[in-house]
Order: structure tokens, then C-alpha cells, then sequence
């Protein structure tokens, strides 16, 4: 025997089991992959002359219904028993559908037990009928007759003998459609003396109270015609009413073929005839006669639904009075229940995995499309996390077939199916080939709490026993998915909620990426089968009153400081910027970048990044390129603001370094009249004379200065304040912004500082930018550790000398930037730690040098060395020139009146702040805002409409975001770059610019309108309004999932850490064990398991787990 | 015999046991019986009833306003099912208290509390049947009863389940 589990048939297979084991018997036993599978298997046994059976829900046999149609015409030799139970109600199945009528459209007789003492007789009867006919029989019991207890009286098991012996007769096994026809003539005939031994059938017969009516005479008002156990309920209602004599009632238990001649003379001794059948009027529509008979057809019985006591009492009244029966006593009032209570519904069980399940999967996806399909899992309907049903293994073709529908008007929607295992296996295989095959997209779930759980725990085709516990051949569902073509396959334990929330998304991600179908197996056993988790981990659920007002607790969307701009010293709201990138809009984006930076050229090339290094993306695979798409910016657009109108202020501006010109630049947009004093030649201070082209050429700068200027700055260079023009003529300006710098060198104090062949490192920077390169020498001894000291090393190995640096500390305490160092190295520079110069060596030039060796003696704050020199290790180094690069200091001196006067301010290097472009550049603008203020009284803030708060790493959902691997950045190898000026570094392009805007970049705290707070609220209460969202607050129930929801931290909610009766955890997860009591949620601990789980179901932090 | 007893409470809460239990009372005593099951989807929790009947019967269900005996394991099922007691009918529900209700005799059971204490809440029907029987609900004797469990139950539940049963009698005479 064969089966497929299905209520209300699942039982039949274990019973036949049990009675193997009492009796001794010798039965082949299985639980097959689906009910076409057990079909055959069965009805192969029965061709080769052994008796089989095989059993299934109604449904089961559409699955099997195409063997079962080929076999009636094929016959069979061993006795063939085709038991299909139908579910009137329905109570557990897609519909009530009436099994009988097989019998008419595949042409096999049918029996109808109205008991299970019956049904024990018919099993009896089909094998013998099956036997004599060589036909399958459809047995065809109900629910109340699967699901019933009754006593039976039990017959010896008939033990039968019989070998396998299959006989060969092709035109009948394997008979060719010419061929069929001759068998269809050979099945009619059998069906017309099958339906002569049907009128004469013990199971069809007349009982008139509590006999049985044998000569068909006299004359009744009314005549009931029934079979199944509606039998039996209409003989007990005629007792109760006192009817059981007047009112006969045949009992059709062989319906089909039709015993058309014993009915006809039943309906002749009837005035009138009710017929009373379930689920559907078969034998009504045999009967063919409108006038006398009531039924389905004249709407005296429903037509849908199970015919319970009640119901078929009113069918029965019904008629009664059609056929003008005398008053009957009336329906017996019955007691009013005290509770208005409706039918608890299924839910999923305290513990059940596929309730996390269903919880990650519409964390992950709100607004997916769910196909699912028949199982336990079917409840996660109650989750909102199941939209279709439809049968055994659609759940993968309708995610195909809806893929396919949107996917033509070339949309892309989040479609994620899930399936049970047991079901997996019954239908899932080929769907899932299909969908790989058809290059179909989207997510696959496959449940697997490895059973088939709903119908009673029977094992699957992963089990490793049979039906009767005998040795398997576990199938590995793995394996399996993998051979359907599958490419990307992740087994995790549902349990892990957090961990399947970010597995499909990375699956989603995947998928979008590269198509296919991603299965995910959520792997976890089935609560019923272990009875208790593994890991008991018990909860509490949290209140206390009163809880804070509404309107502190409300949601609200606060635009916060991402890490980059706070690390920026110059201000600039990088990530607006890359948002405005990332929607395409250029000019926005480098019109943004200008507001607060004159410079973005420049701090594209040179600036030390801080932005970079505080962006998050970079603790999570590598930092956003914010430098390169700065210079991108700089390069290619000009963007400028709109400068305010005239204020007639003029204001001097001395120094024309990155503080200079960005404070010029500030104060030209902000209206005032500017001219800048510039010693030097050139403009640009140190970016032009202190840093090398081959960082910053001088044609980029030439353009960055030249955008400037185009304000309508006046630039004075040639002109040294104190030499070419006094202190007293600057009392003529309204305001004074001095950015002279430092430029005075730090002496080494050793003896013959003053030899020649010594420089200064700014000054030797200061030749080569001018344009005359020093001459020098090849072995060149460079002091210091700062950029002017690696900057001079570089130069010096592009001029063709030998460089050695040396510094006193240790490599890690430079305080040139480490990429600096690194790429000195790459291009040949010799660094030598720990010396420290005590003499220089020479007469007129400089020979050599005396250095002596330190140690480091102890390590001060940050990590800082503080190095002493070690006794007698003093030694010589034959040198031909030293450049000295030990930092410069300031070295402006104000006079009295100047300084007393108020309307002085100072910015870049002349601070006490670290001494970076970046900085420089920041201060300018600090000191054109306080200009501005001290001239007009006009404070603008620095930044708007952001909050201070910074977002750390930890507030953004990373499990949001795909990995994506940073842009590399093109630049010149170590050895083609040592070799000239050229600048090294290449930049991005505009594609990459707007890749790594578009998909690196989180957005940390700023709202990137993703929609998912909308799409996750449960309550629709969040809604679009322009580029902004509104949160209706009648609707909104406090639960703080959109905070939550938020990847980016936007949404600002208090913690309540109480339950705030929102029934999130209701209705999202939904375990039995959580109900609302006065307001709040409390555990039921008579059903609670102790999973744990619902920690995870809580926002607001109510429910949490204690020890 | 003719009796017909109807047995309502959530999946899970034992229902189908209970059923079994009166299903072998009876056979011990040679009665006919006819009854029915919930068995599947149906049963994840949600509400259950078994018909029982003992005697001779055509039908496995219970027609509303015909059975003798209720048997409520849980308090909302067993009250939303009183419809199914005939006029003068008992009803045995899990509950501290129970509302007055005309036409039937209503005894509530804080069967689960009794389970608690026993330390198993499953066995809540097993305390409700004890306590039928001290009450003279079922026409059965303290010692049938335990026959019929010992021969139900798995011996690693026996010793609960007898003892289960003997709290329900004991709860049936304080009563």
C-alpha cells in the first residue's frame, strides 16, 4: 500500500502498518513523494497480479489523476483499490470536491461508506469486484467517516499468496491510442455489468425505521434518497422525530455506475423525494427527474458546506412542508452560550520555526509578493507573509509566472515563495527547474522543519526511515536544489532571526545582481517533534505606567551629521553632496561642494582625507572615494554660487595661501569688495610653492585660483606688506584677515647651520616650484619627518640625486601622513630612524654630516617616543648638501595699533590648529563669517538643518546594503613616477563618481527617500508628501518599527522599553503565548515554550530575555 | 447505555485523549460507540470538538441541543459550545467560575490550577473526567477509570495521569 499524507486520509497508511505488526502480515509499505508517485508504484504491484491499495486525500488523486484515468482503461490484474477521502466543509482542503464523480468521467465503479464498519466491508468487496473485472475501485469514505470512532467487529486477516508474475501483453500494459479504443469497448461492457450486480448490491437498500424495506411497495409522502454518513444522521433525526416509519430511506453506498432501475422504483413509492448527499449532488444528478425531487438543485440543501445534524434538519423540514407533512414539534431551542466567541482559528504553535520565519522574511521585504502553498506554513497568512495558496507546489511557479508578468512591462518587484520540504519534494522539482530553466528571479524559502508536519509528522524523502521505520536513502535537499541549476543556496537556522533577515537580503542582492532563482533553507525541527527548544531562554514583557506622552514618543525624521562631515575641517556637507551625485544632479552637487570649499581641485589631490577615514562604509568593506569624486567635482564643473549683492565693505586679505584665498573667497560671495596682498610672484602660498607639481600641478591650480578671482577679488601679488606697502595702509580697509603662514624655519642648532650646501626645506621647495631647481648634489641628507621633508626627498629623487632622510624618532612617530611615507619609499628614498644631527661637516660646503643614535627612553601621550641620544654611538655620513625640514613657525609682527584695532582676524597657519590644507581652507571661511559679522552684525551659521548627533557605524543596517568594492583609484607606479614631475594621481571618472554615490555611500542619518519606512509601517501611517514623509499620527500605534526599519538611522523615536499596546508582536509574530491583557501583552506561560524568539517582535524594547 | 458526550478545547489540549478514554470505558463495559475527530489544519491551536457517543448510534455527530454531558477544556470553548447540551444537561469546564446558565447545570473545575500543582498543565482533562465520575456525570467507577487509563497511557505517563484522575475524584466529592 501507498499513500500520500493528506487529512482526512493521512491515517490509513499507519493503521495498515500497525495491523502488519499485530498480525504478522507481510505488506509492502510506503509514504511516496507525491500521490502520482504512489499511484503508480501501487497500481505496477496490481499489474503484476498482487493486490495494492493506495490512499489519498480527494485533491491527491487530481495530482494522481492522469495514471488513474490510463489505468481504468488498461485494467488491472491484481486487485486495485483506490481509496480518495473528500472533506465536506471543507475542514482542511482547497475545495469539496465529491470524489464520486470520478466515477463518471474516468468510467470506475464506486463505493460510498456511510460508517467505518461499512467501509471495513467495502475494502473487502472493491478487491474482490476489482479482482473479478480486472477495473480499479474507487473507494471514496469522508471526513466523518476517516475521523470517526466507532466499534467494528474484525474478521481473520485473508493471508493470500501470490508471486509477482507480470505478464506481457503490450496491447494491453502498453497499448497505443488505436488500441485504447478497443479497451474503452472491453470498460464499457464491464461497467454495464458492474452496474447490474449494483442493483442488487448488500450496500445499496431501503430502510424503513428499523428494517429494511425488501419489496419496494406502497406509498410514502416522502422518501429520502442518501449515502455517506449523512445516513446516518438523517435515520437518527427521523427517530427523533418520530418519522423513522413513515419516511423510508434509501441508501445508495454503490453509486456508479448508476443502479438507475433500483432508485426509479424508490422514487415510485415516494410522492416526494429529498436527496441527501455530501459534498456534492452526484446521485441528484443521476437522477435526472426535476419534477418530485428536492435537493442541492431546487435549493432545499445548501450547496456548499458540510451537512451537519442541523443543517440537514432544516434541509428536512424544508421538504417536509413542500410535501405538505403534518406540523412537526419545532427545532428544539438550545441554551444561549454566555460568550459572544467566534472559532479559534489555526495558528502556528508556541515555538514554531516557520513563525521566525515568516517574521524575518517580512522584516526584510514588506512589500514582496508572498506565493506560498500547502502545509503548516500556510498560517503564515496570519503574519501577512502568505498571498497565495493555491496547491500542492505552486508557490514556485506562481513566483515564476508573476515574475514573468511584471517583468514583461519590464518592472522588477521583490517576490519571495516559501515551501515545505515535504512539499518540496511532492511538486517543487519541477517548478524549480522550470523557474531556473526560464531565467525567472526571485527569492525561494524553503522551509524545512524536516517532516511533514501538518498531517502528522511522516517522514520525507530526507528522512532517514520509511513509513514503517525501515532503513532509507536520505535524500540531501541541498543537493537536490543545486542540481535543479540553482546558483546561490544558503542553509540557515531560522531561530537566528537577525541572521535570516540579512541572508536574504544578501540573496535578494544577489538576485538583483545576478538574476536567478536564490533559495534560502531556513532549517530548524518541527516543535511537535521536540516537544521543547534546545536553549530555553525564558522573557519577560515589560510594563510600567505611565507612559510618556504621545507626542514625545511620536516618530519624527531629524537629518543628522554623518561621520564625513564631521570629520571635514573645511565643513563642507559631503554627504549632500553625494546625494545630489547620486541622483545625477552635477551642478547641485559641485554647486554644493563651492558653497563651503574655493578648493576642490586642490583638496582633491592633497587633502589627508578625514572624511574617508571616519566613513562608516569604511568599517564595513572599504570608505567611500569622497576625495576622488571631489576632485572629479572640481575638475569638470564650475558650478560657482550666486554672490550676494555689493556691501560696499572692502576688506584686505594678506597671504594668498589656501586660508587667504578661501577667506577672499567667502567674503566676495557674502558681497564685500576684496584684495589680496601676495608677496610671492605667484599666488597660492605653500600649494604653490611648498607642494611639488607631481601632487598638484600647477595648471590645476593656476584654474582653482583663476575661478576665485573671477568674484571679482583683486589680487595683488609682488606686494609685501611691511616692504612694498606699510601696516598704516591697511587702516584704509574696513577688515583685516591676515594668512601669512609660517614660514620662518626651525633652526637645528648645530654648529655650520649657515655652510653652503645647507637649505632650508621651504626654501628648497620654494626654488624647484618657482621653476629653478636647486642645484644640489647627489647625496643629499634630508632632517625632518614632516610632508615638507618627504616632499623635498621626492623631489630630490625626480632631480637625480640620492635622498636619505633621517629622523630622530621612529618611522610610526612621522608626522608626515603614512601614504606620504610609504610612497617616498616606493620610489627609492632612503629613510634612516633614530639619528639625530650633532654637527654638520665642512669648511666652506658642506662634506658630511655627524649624527648620533637614539633610543626611545619612554612613550609620552599618544603614543608619541620620547628618544634620548645613546652614549658614544655618534658616527659620520659623507654628504654632499643637507636640507633641513624640521617645521617653520610663524613670523608676523603686528604693530600695536593694528593688533588693538579689532577689525584684525588671522586663519591658517598663523593658529593654533593641525596645520593641513584642509584646515587652512576651513579657517578662511570661519574668518569671512566672523568678518562678515564683525562688518554688518549678520551671524550665518556654519551648518543648517542638520543635528549635531554623529551616526556611528553602529546605527546603520548594514545587512541593508550589498558589498561593493571601492573604485581603485588610477595613479602612476612608484617607478614611472619617480622618474619626472608628472602628477601621479589620475583620478575617476564620471561613471565612478556616480557609482560610488549611487551604491557605496549609506547616507548615514540623512533621509535618502528609500521609501522603507513606508513600506515597512504596518499601519500605513507613514506617507509621502513631495520629497518628504508624513507620519499620520491617528494612525501611527507607537511601535517604532520605521525606526528600526530606517538603514540610516533618520528616524528618531524614544525607547520606551515598555509594552506601549501597539500588537505589533501580535500580529507580525503572532505566537499563541502573547495576548493583550487590559491594555498591555502579557505571556501566557501554560503555553509558552520558552523560545525566546519574541524578543525580536518587540520595538520598543518590552520584551526581553531574563536569566 | 445511551449517552452522548460532547468534549471541546484547543488542539493540543488533549481532546482526542479525553474522546479515547471514554471510547474505552465503554468498550470495557461491551457498549457500542460512535464518535468523532478533528484531526489537521484544524487542530494547530484552534478550536476542537469530539463527539462521543456510547450506545447504539447511526451517526458519529452529535446534533446541537442533544448531548448529555459537556466536557470543556478550555473555559471560552467549553462556553461557546453550551448549545450542544440537550434541556437539564451537564457541563464540566476548566475554570474557577462559570455565569449562571438557565436550563443547564454548569460546573466549573479549576482543573488547570490542579494540574499546576501536579506540574503537568496537560493533564487538565484527566482531572475533569475524575471529577465527572465522583459526581455521578459518568456512569463509570473510580476503578474502571483507572483500568482505562493504564491501559491508554505509555508507562512513563502513568503515574501522572493516575494521579491526575484521583485529584479530579477527590475534587468531584469536595465539591
Amino acid at each position: 500500500m501507498t499513500s500520500y499524507p493528506g487529512t482526512p486520509a493521512t491515517e490509513i497508511l499507519p493503521a495498515v502498518i500497525a495491523f502488519r505488526e499485530e498480525e504478522g502480515l507481510d505488506i509492502y509499505v510506503e509514504w511516496s513523494t507525491n500521490e502520482k508517485v504512489a499511484y503508480e508504484v501501487a497500481l505496477a504491484a496490481a499489474y503484476a497480479g498482487k493486490r495494492a491499495a493506495v490512499a489519498m486525500k480527494q485533491v491527491g488523486l487530481n495530482v494522481a489523476s492522469d495514471p488513474f484515468f490510463s489505468s481504468v482503461y488498461t485494467g488491472v490484474k491484481g486487485g486495485f483499490v483506490v481509496v480518495v477521502a473528500d472533506d465536506p466543509g471543507p475542514y482542511s482542503s482547497q475545495t469539496e470536491q465529491d470524489s464520486r464523480l470520478w466515477g463518471i468521467l474516468a468510467k470506475v465503479p464506486v463505493l460510498d461508506p456511510c460508517s467505518p464498519q461499512e467501509a471495513k466491508e467495502m475494502a473487502s468487496f472493491a478487491f474482490e469486484l476489482s479482482e473479478r473485472y480486472e477495473i480499479p475501485v474507487l473507494l471514496r469514505p469522508t471526513l466523518r467517516i476517516c475521523h470517526a470512532r466507532q466499534t467494528v467487529t474484525l474478521n481473520p486477516p485473508k493471508v493470500l499468496r501470490r508471486e509477482a508474475h507480470f505478464v506481457k501483453d503490450p496491447h494491453r500494459w502498453a497499448s497505443t491510442p488505436r488500441y485504447r479504443y478497443q479497451l474503452h469497448k472491453v470498460l464499457n461492457r464491464k461497467l454495464e455489468e458492474i452496474a447490474e450486480e449494483y442493483e442488487n448490491s448488500p450496500f445499496n437498500g431501503v430502510l424503513l425505521g428499523r428494517k429494511s424495506l425488501e419489496s419496494l411497495e406502497g406509498s410514502f409522502r416522502l422518501g429520502i434518497i442518501t449515502a455517506g454518513s449523512t445516513f446516518g444522521t438523517i435515520v437518527e433525526l427521523l427517530e427523533e422525530l418520530g418519522l423513522a416509519d413513515s419516511v423510508p430511506v434509501l441508501k445508495v453506498g454503490a453509486p456508479l455506475p448508476f443502479p438507475r432501475k433500483l432508485v426509479e422504483r424508490f422514487m415510485k413509492i415516494c410522492k416526494h423525494v429529498l436527496v441527501l448527499e455530501e459534498p456534492d449532488a452526484v446521485l441528484e444528478f443521476m437522477i435526472r427527474n426535476g419534477k418530485k425531487v428536492e435537493g442541492r438543485f431546487t435549493g432545499v440543501v445548501p450547496k456548499e458546506g458540510e451537512l451537519s445534524p442541523e443543517v440537514v434538519e432544516e434541509a428536512f423540514r424544508k421538504a417536509w412542508e413542500k410535501a405538505k407533512g403534518p406540523l412537526l414539534p419545532p427545532i428544539r431551542q438550545t441554551v444561549k452560550p454566555p460568550v459572544e466567541g467566534a472559532e479559534k482559528p489555526p495558528v502556528l504553535c508556541p515555538g514554531c520555526p516557520h513563525r521566525a520565519s515568516f517574521y524575518a522574511i517580512k522584516r526584510a521585504f514588506p512589500n514582496a509578493i508572498f506565493p506560498s502553498d500547502i502545509g503548516c506554513y500556510t498560517l503564515g497568512v496570519n503574519q501577512g507573509a502568505v498571498d497565495i495558496v493555491l496547491d500542492m507546489g505552486a508557490a514556485i511557479n506562481m513566483a515564476a509566472g508573476l515574475y514573468q508578468a511584471y517583468h514583461q512591462d519590464k518592472r522588477e518587484i521583490p517576490i519571495v515563495a516559501t515551501i515545505g520540504d515535504s512539499t518540496f519534494f511532492h511538486a517543487g522539482l519541477p517548478a524549480l527547474v522550470n523557474a531556473v530553466h526560464t531565467r525567472a528571479r526571485f527569492l525561494l524559502v524553503i522551509l524545512d522543519n524536516s517532516t511533514t508536519a501538518m498531517t502528522g509528522m511522516q517522514p520525507t524523502a530526507a528522512s532517514p526511515i520509511l513509513a514503517d521505520g525501515e532503513k532509507a536513502e536520505p535524500i540531501t535537499l541541498e543537493r537536490i536544489v543545486k542540481a535543479c541549476g540553482v546558483q546561490y543556496l544558503q542553509v540557515v537556522d531560522p531561530y537566528k532571526i537577525p541572521e535570516l533577515i540579512k541572508a536574504l537580503r544578501n540573496a535578494q542582492q544577489y538576485v538583483e545582481k545576478n538574476g536567478g532563482v536564490a533559495v534560502i533553507v531556513a532549517r530548524h525541527p518541527c516543535m511537535e517533534i521536540t516537544k521543547k527548544v534546545d536553549q530555553p531562554r525564558r522573557v519577560e514583557i515589560f510594563y510600567h505606567l505611565p507612559l510618556p506622552e504621545r507626542e514625545v514618543l511620536r516618530p519624527r525624521y531629524v537629518t543628522k551629521t554623518p561621520p564625513c562631515n564631521g570629520a571635514c575641517p573645511v565643513g563642507t556637507d559631503v554627504e549632500r553632496v553625494l546625494f545630489l551625485l547620486a541622483k545625477e544632479k552635477r551642478e547641485e552637487a559641485a554647486s554644493l561642494l563651492l558653497q563651503t570649499n574655493p578648493l576642490p581641485s586642490v583638496c582633491g589631490r592633497v587633502c589627508f582625507h578625514p572624511c574617508e577615514n571616519a566613513c562608516n562604509r569604511g568599517k564595513y568593506d572599504q570608505p567611500v572615494s569622497i576625495q576622488a569624486i571631489e576632485r572629479f567635482l572640481g575638475d569638470t564643473l564650475q558650478c560657482l554660487p550666486k554672490r550676494a549683492p555689493d556691501t560696499g565693505f572692502r576688506v584686505a586679505v594678506i597671504g594668498s595661501g589656501p586660508a587667504g584665498l578661501s577667506c577672499a573667497y567667502h567674503l566676495a560671495l557674502l558681497g564685500h569688495k576684496v584684495t589680496i596682498f601676495e608677496a610671492m610672484p605667484e599666488p597660492g602660498g605653500l600649494l604653490r610653492y611648498g607642494i611639488p607639481p607631481y601632487r598638484l600641478p600647477k595648471e590645476v591650480l593656476r584654474r582653482e585660483i583663476d575661478r576665485i578671482l573671477s568674484l571679482g577679488i583683486e589680487m595683488r601679488t609682488g606686494v609685501k606688506v611691511g616692504r612694498d606697502i606699510s601696516f598704516k595702509d591697511l587702516h584704509a580697509f574696513d577688515a583685516l584677515f591676515f594668512a601669512t603662514g609660517a614660514q620662518k624655519p626651525r633652526s637645528l642648532e648645530v654648529p655650520n647651520e649657515r655652510l653652503k650646501g645647507v637649505w632650508r626645506g621651504i626654501e628648497f621647495l620654494k626654488s624647484l616650484n618657482e621653476g629653478n631647481p636647486p642645484v644640489i648634489g647627489k647625496r643629499v641628507a634630508v632632517i625632518g619627518g614632516g610632508n615638507t621633508a618627504i616632499d623635498v626627498c621626492r623631489s630630490l629623487i625626480r632631480l637625480g640625486a640620492q635622498p636619505l632622510l633621517l629622523y630622530r624618532r621612529r618611522k610610526e612617530d612621522m608626522p608626515a601622513h603614512p601614504s606620504e611615507v610609504e610612497e617616498a619609499l616606493a620610489e627609492g628614498v632612503k629613510m634612516e630612524f633614530l639619528v639625530s644631527p650633532v654637527e654638520i661637516l665642512g669648511d666652506e660646503e658642506v662634506k658630511g654630516l655627524r649624527l648620533v643614535r637614539m633610543y626611545v627612553e619612554s612613550l609620552g601621550k599618544d603614543d608619541r617616543s620620547q628618544v634620548k641620544p645613546v652614549e658614544g654611538s655618534e658616527f659620520v655620513l659623507e654628504v654632499e648638501a643637507v636640507v633641513v625640514a624640521i617645521g617653520e613657525e610663524p613670523d608676523l609682527e603686528l604693530p600695536s595699533d593694528l593688533r588693538e584695532s579689532g577689525k584684525v582676524f588671522f586663519g591658517g597657519d598663523l593658529l593654533d590648529q593641525p596645520r593641513t590644507v584642509a584646515h587652512a581652507i576651513g579657517s578662511g571661511r570661519k574668518g569671512a563669517l566672523e568678518i562678515h559679522r564683525f562688518l554688518t552684525g549678520e551671524e550665518i551659521k556654519l551648518s543648517k538643518e542638520r543635528v549635531p548627533k554623529e551616526v556611528p557605524l553602529e546605527e546603520i543596517d548594514i545587512t541593508a546594503f550589498p558589498r561593493s568594492e571601492r573604485t581603485s583609484l588610477r595613479r602612476l607606479s612608484s617607478e614611472e613616477a619617480r622618474r619626472s614631475f608628472e602628477e601621479i594621481s589620475k583620478g575617476i571618472s564620471e561613471e565612478e563618481a556616480l557609482r560610488e554615490a549611487k551604491e557605496r555611500c549609506f547616507h548615514c542619518g540623512s533621509c535618502t527617500e528609500c521609501d522603507f519606512c513606508m513600506i515597512s509601517c504596518p499601519q500605513g501611517a507613514i506617507l509621502k508628501e513631495g520629497s518628504t514623509y508624513k507620519v499620520n499620527l491617528e494612525l501611527c500605534n507607537l511601535c517604532r518599527l520605521c525606526a528600526v526599519a530606517c538603514p540610516r538611522s533618520v528616524i528618531e523615536m524614544p525607547i520606551v522599553e515598555s509594552c506601549v499596546g501597539c500588537r505589533y508582536c501580535l500580529e507580525a509574530f503572532g505566537c499563541p503565548a502573547l495576548r493583550m491583557v487590559d491594555g498591555h501583552i502579557e505571556i501566557d506561560r501554560k503555553i509558552c515554550v520558552d523560545c525566546g524568539l519574541c524578543v525580536y517582535a518587540c520595538n520598543q524594547g518590552a520584551i526581553r530575555e531574563v536569566r | 447505555m445511551k449517552l452522548q458526550i460532547v468534549i471541546a478545547g484547543v488542539g493540543g489540549q488533549g481532546v482526542l485523549f479525553t474522546a479515547r478514554l471514554l471510547y474505552q470505558l465503554a468498550h470495557q463495559r461491551g457498549e457500542n460507540v460512535f464518535g468523532s475527530e478533528t484531526h489537521g489544519m484544524s487542530q494547530r491551536g484552534g478550536s476542537v470538538l469530539s463527539h462521543v457517543k456510547i450506545g447504539e448510534f447511526f451517526s458519529p455527530l452529535i446534533k446541537r441541543g442533544r448531548a448529555d454531558l459537556l466536557f470543556g477544556l478550555q473555559r471560552d470553548e467549553g462556553l461557546r459550545n453550551l448549545p450542544m447540551l440537550r434541556e437539564g444537561g451537564a457541563a464540566l469546564i476548566n475554570s474557577p467560575s462559570l455565569p449562571e446558565v438557565e436550563g443547564v447545570r454548569l460546573y466549573p473545575v479549576d482543573a488547570d490550577e490542579i494540574a499546576q500543582k501536579l506540574g503537568n498543565p496537560r493533564v487538565a482533562n484527566l482531572i475533569l473526567i475524575g471529577y465527572a465520575v465522583s459526581k455521578g456525570l459518568l456512569p463509570f467507577n473510580e476503578q474502571e477509570v483507572r483500568e482505562a487509563v493504564t491501559m491508554l497511557t505509555p508507562i512513563a505517563l502513568r503515574e501522572i495521569n493516575l494521579k491526575a484522575v484521583q485529584m479530579g475524584f477527590e475534587a468531584g466529592k469536595e465539591a
